[in-house]
């Protein structure tokens, strides 16, 4: 066993709270309510630090360093499909894919709501309706998110969330570990 | 694992068809709403059902405004958006 610091506090924050603040505004409270635009606003200020994170953060936060090239995409699935067992220290590339997304996804989300609060697209449904499907692939996301993840823990015996709370993860020495 | 993840799937999707019809108004509510509201000078964007009544979106004066009416054509509540 081997163990690697790679989430800084703010990565780890920022998961954790962007965690709550979406399943609170998506699943518990009033869409009416002056509440769940400020943690949209709170939402947008959280992934608008994490994409400066991603510029000016450490080795492990920043986008340059686990964007993933296809091949990168390829051999995971490899990895897979093959039971190959190797372990990435930092985000794997489909995790850096699914990372991007939430990210994309969640700022459109911020932006479409936002306009619902605008006298130009005030009362206007299709805005609404884009909002709500935004949500709604969020929660897809959210929950394939969530499964690979525990997947992921359990073929290369890393405890992904665990490091994501600690911010260490700990290897297991009988697997091969890539950048 | 993969049944879970079936579940989940089928709930939301479940979620998604039903959300495209829950706040539905028959349309020609919807225009007798829309008519009485524009005659008091609001600029109505949008009836839709929600908590047993009718909820206009509509601008006047400015202001962003939701109007709760009930069966009988009475508005019941008007809200400013600030």
């Amino acid at each position: 066993m081997t163990t690697h610091k790679i989430w800084d506090p703010f990565v780890r924050v920022f998961h954790w709270s962007l965690a709550g603040l979406f399943a609170a505004n998506a699943l518990i409270v009033d869409d009416d309510s002056w509440i769940h635009e400020w943690i949209g606003y709170a939402v947008a200020a959280l992934v608008g630090l994490r994409i400066l994170w991603g510029v000016i953060g450490p080795r492990h936060a920043r986008f340059a360093a686990f964007a993933p090239t296809p091949s990168d995409v390829t051999e995971q699935i490899t990895d897979i499909a093959t039971r190959r067992r190797r372990a990435h220290l930092g985000h794997t590339p489909l995790g850096a894919l699914m990372i991007f997304n939430l990210l994309l996804t969640m700022l459109a989300i911020c932006a479409s709501g936002y306009m619902m609060t605008t006298d130009a697209f005030w009362g206007v449904e299709w805005v609404e309706e884009v909002h709500e499907a935004l949500v709604t692939w969020a929660e897809l996301s959210v929950i394939a998110h969530i499964a690979a993840v525990l997947y992921e823990s359990h073929r290369t015996g890393i405890n992904l969330p665990r490091a994501m709370v600690t911010g260490t993860k700990r290897v297991p020495d009988d697997i091969r570990v890539v950048e | 694992m993969t049944r879970i993840i079936a579940l989940a799937l089928a709930v939301t999707l479940g979620g998604i068809a039903q959300a495209s019809d829950y706040d539905k108004v028959d349309p020609a509510r919807a225009e007798e709403i829309r008519a009485m509201l524009t005659e008091q000078g609001y600029d109505v964007r949008r009836v839709k059902s929600e908590d047993g009544m009718y909820e206009a979106y509509a601008m006047k004066n400015g202001q962003r405004m939701e109007i709760y009416v009930n069966d009988d054509l009475e508005i019941v509540r008007t809200e400013i958006d600030d």
